[in-house]
């Protein structure tokens, strides 16, 4: 059975770590001018690569067995469909963890230095390339396409639903979702400080920065406190105007 | 038969290596070297003809005692036809295999089945071996008459009244006696359209000689 995953899906794997090379080289050459220049904008590319698995390892996994009529002449042979189904599902899935993972692992090594991605490792954009981010999108891709390609079995319909469901889902959670899985930090600063300080420690996700007066009815001048301070209590204590601010702590 | 288009001949041999326990690869080998059809192109290049005995290669490499093929030459031209049956045939020579294929090649199917079964509007309208019905049937052309005057022993599968003449088709059951028919053998491709013809599908024993009167 595996030899026969293999032979289904060589070709995939064979353009896949083209690719992946090719990003290995071209990180490698760029690692020395970092932050500006085309290897970010390639970098910052890779987050479709899991729409990618999806397209074209996930969606056609059963609609081009459907559509080619081939799945009568697989599933009529020595092996039961289920078998055949766990082993091909199982093959696909594992060859997208590996290839993402070997990605993610090239995006999150080439970002360490770079401070713009380190800082804000947890903000929507970084958070989606580097760590197990996309070894989860890829997963969740994969297993989108082969869904879509088993309902509606013809290759192209599949290819089609499958990153509009990913992309719609993605957004879903990044905008509406992922900001309540925990409980954000709430700073209050001066507006002195702020000018200096960082507003947040580094990989922090800022969620909101806004300035409020104590009594919060208007932002007034003469900021004199030092402190971060947590958002609440803030109460009669603090007097002074001040940045709010709503950050993950990564 | 569909198959991997991309894929050659030879991969589709490994995979059903890999997919079968009783796996006779050396026999579909020899078979496709038999007809020269190349084993490492994708069978997307291969024509219908080729890819079809590739197709009963992969079936019979199974080993199987028993073969549905449901028109398997329905798309093949008449060469490839004649070299599917004939492949056909010889396995069936060669084995433990028993076919049943359905196909409206009737011509076809003189040639390479022993047993016909017939059906017409979901009945079973004629069940023998092939050569029991070239024997049993029989085109009988005379004057014209009534069909309720033919001899009993005459089953009428088929009547064609014209104005001076009556032709019919029958199953013979016994001595044709009346001296004023014609006798002739009939070809087994007009028994089968006779039998489709025939609107009465009460079965073999209550044809009446009605069926197919205009």
């Amino acid at each position: 059975m595996t030899y026969v995953v293999w032979r289904l899906h060589r070709n995939q794997v064979y353009v896949a770590g083209g690719a992946l090379v090719a990003l290995a080289v071209v990180l490698l050459i760029g690692k020395g001018q970092l932050g500006k220049d085309a290897v970010t904008v390639l970098v910052y590319a890779t987050i479709v690569v899991p729409v990618l698995f999806g397209l074209f390892w996930g969606a056609p996994l059963l609609a081009k067995e459907f559509e080619d009529g081939t799945h009568s002449l697989v599933w009529t042979q020595g092996v039961t469909r289920r078998r055949w189904l766990r082993s091909n599902v199982t093959g696909v899935l594992l060859i997208a963890v590996v290839w993402s993972a070997a990605l993610t692992a090239l995006i999150t090594w080439w970002s360490l230095p770079e401070i713009s991605l380190q800082l804000a490792r947890s903000s929507p954009g970084p958070f989606d390339i580097q760590g197990i981010a996309p070894v989860a999108y890829s997963v969740f891709a994969v297993a989108l396409g082969i869904a879509a390609g088993a309902m509606i079995r013809r290759v192209l319909p599949a290819m089609a639903t499958t990153p509009a469901v990913f992309v719609a889902v993605r957004v879903v959670i990044a905008v509406l979702v992922r900001s309540h899985y925990m409980s954000p930090v709430s700073r209050l600063v001066s507006l002195a400080q702020a000018q200096g300080l960082r507003p947040a420690p580094a990989g922090s996700w800022l969620l909101v920065s806004l300035p409020h007066t104590s009594d919060r009815t208007a932002t007034t001048t003469a900021p004199r406190s030092v402190q971060w301070k947590p958002r609440w209590p803030v109460g009669p204590t603090s007097h002074s105007p001040a940045l709010h601010l709503t950050a993950f702590i990564s | 038969m569909p198959l991997y288009k991309q894929l050659s001949t030879d991969d589709h041999l490994e995979i059903g290596a890999h997919l079968n326990r009783n796996w006779d690869a050396k026999g579909a080998r020899a078979r496709l070297a038999a007809l020269r059809i190349p084993s490492d192109r994708p069978v997307a290049t291969l024509s219908g003809g080729q890819r079809a005995q590739v197709g009963l290669s992969l079936v019979l490499a199974k080993r199987p005692q028993l073969l549905l093929l449901d028109e398997p030459m329905a798309a093949l031209d008449p060469l490839a036809r004649r070299e599917f049956l004939a492949s056909l045939s010889e396995a069936v020579a060669d084995g433990d295999l028993s076919v049943i294929v359905s196909s409206h090649l009737l011509h076809d199917l003189e040639r390479v089945c022993d047993h016909l079964i017939l059906l017409a509007a979901s009945r079973i309208q004629l069940c023998d071996g092939i050569d029991d019905v070239l024997a049993t049937h029989r085109v009988l052309v005379g004057p014209r008459r009534s069909l309720s005057d033919i001899e009993p022993s005459l089953a009428v599968v088929k009547a064609t009244q014209t104005a001076r003449q009556t032709r019919l088709i029958v199953r013979v059951e016994g001595p044709i006696l009346d001296p004023s028919w014609e006798v002739d053998e009939v070809g087994l491709e007009d028994i089968i359209l006779a039998y489709m013809g025939q609107d009465d599908t009460l079965g073999l024993g209550s044809l009446t000689g009605t069926g197919g009167v205009p």
